[in-house]
């Protein structure tokens, strides 16, 4: 599990997947896994509030269409009755459906998105676990992974982009040659061979979108892909 | 415009009907204008800016003054009232009482605080210097909230033009809020 004080992640999505986050302008599955990044990253919630900013400027500088003033008095009445009818009725919030081997690893913002209000493990293959998640968009598969520590993705390449923000743990990539943490997010480019390594100690969870099938580039990562079918 | 918001730094809080008539007069024709280019009818934006007013009005107590402009707050509620109304989907977003919330939550630099009104000044003034194709690229996402692909598609350029139009349109309004803030402009 998960130290208290955790590294801040070192690996952040790109500015524009911020800013289609801000602007409310990017699919689903992608505002899903940055809300999630936000909710581990201090500097990326920093440069959104900053994009909201932006956007306050924007519908400032823009705004005052010519509502009349009527319409205005009216609506202002209108709402201001209404003021009373809902005062805390809002809030109540979904207050469970997280499993509890869940929370404290998996941010709040994904809770919506379990399948199933208990969302457990299932076996995948080998090592791998997963609990897959509604899927908001058509053409992205998204779940939760969790690899046994030590586990060796073989070789494979991607015909889609490939996002994984890692929820816990560590994982290896070979192509960069880097290391990921709690918090960061990898995105494998198309066609780029990579194999990914789990560190030994402590398994690795992460939330995986995999935007197109994948291509294994051997024997065993053939096997796998036929499992997993992604 | 019809009575800048009585005042940018003003708390705004329930058991009032003026201070709410108020604040509602003048943020009714800015996201009437916002709906508008959103592509909503004018019933439709009518009655997301009273959802939007509504919300403002009951989460009162959630917005912090210090932390933002009340401009900023005001349109990330309209901006999530209408992806909520468009795609019937709850916008995801980080929740500081989550267990995985780390990092603070975001106390701003002392002095960076009082000025949240004067920041928004600032913005809307660089907005009017900005060059017409990074201005126009914004405002397609922030207004029509068109995809980076679609206004590539629209406008007729490679997808990595709009992309650095974008970026550069944002750093150059991030530059105006830095340069006065001090520090704390570690690069993206
Ligand atoms: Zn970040």
């Amino acid at each position: 599990m998960s130290s208290e004080i955790a590294p801040a992640p070192s690996h952040h999505p790109a500015p524009e997947d911020l800013l289609e986050y801000a602007t409310g302008t990017g699919a689903e599955w992608l505002s899903l896994l940055v809300a999630c990044h936000l909710t581990f990253c201090e500097r990326c919630r920093r440069e959104v509030a900053m994009l909201d900013e932006v956007g306050a400027a924007l519908m400032d500088a823009a705004g005052n269409d010519d509502a009349d003033d009527a319409w205005v008095g009216a609506a202002a009445d209108d709402a201001a009755a209404r003021i009373s009818e809902r005062t805390t009725a809002d809030d109540a919030g979904a207050a469970g459906g997280m499993p509890a081997q869940l929370a404290g690893t998996v941010p709040r913002p994904l809770r919506p998105y379990l399948s199933e209000p208990g969302g457990r493990w299932r076996f995948l293959a080998p090592g791998i676990q997963h609990v897959p998640l509604q899927t908001p968009d058509d053409d992205v598969q998204l779940r939760l992974i969790k690899f046994r520590a030590g586990f060796v993705i073989p070789p494979h390449g991607h015909e889609g982009l490939e996002w994984l923000l890692i929820l816990d743990g560590d994982i290896g990539d070979s192509h960069t040659g880097t290391r990921y943490g709690r918090g960061d997010v990898c995105c494998s480019d198309v066609d780029k061979e990579h194999s990914q390594d789990v560190s030994p100690s402590e398994p690795c969870i992460a939330l995986v979108a995999n935007l197109g099938p994948l291509i294994p580039k051997t024997m065993l990562g053939r096997v796998l892909a036929k499992i997993v079918k992604i | 415009m019809e009575g800048e918001p009585a005042a940018k730094d003003e708390q705004p809080g329930p058991g009032d009907r003026a201070g709410f008539e108020t604040l509602f007069r003048s943020y009714a024709p800015r996201l009437r204008g916002y709906f508008l280019r959103r592509g909503e009818s004018s019933a439709h934006a009518e009655e997301l800016i009273q959802e939007v007013m509504l919300t403002v009005w009951s989460k009162a107590k959630l917005y912090d003054a210090t932390r933002a402009a009340l401009s900023t707050w005001v349109f990330t509620i309209a901006r999530n009232k209408h992806i909520d109304a468009r795609r019937r989907m709850t916008r995801p977003e980080p929740d500081p009482d989550d267990p995985c919330f780390s990092g603070g939550s975001e106390p701003p630099a002392p002095d960076e605080s009082a000025r949240a009104g004067e920041r928004s000044e600032r913005l809307r003034a660089a907005l009017g210097q900005l060059g017409e194709e990074q201005r126009t690229t914004l405002e397609q996402l922030y207004f029509e909230g068109r995809t980076m692909q679609e206004i590539a598609h629209r406008d007729g350029v490679a997808l990595g033009t709009v992309k650095s139009r974008a970026r550069r349109g944002v750093l150059a309004l991030r530059a105006v809020l830095v340069e006065h803030a001090g520090e704390d402009g570690d690069e993206l």
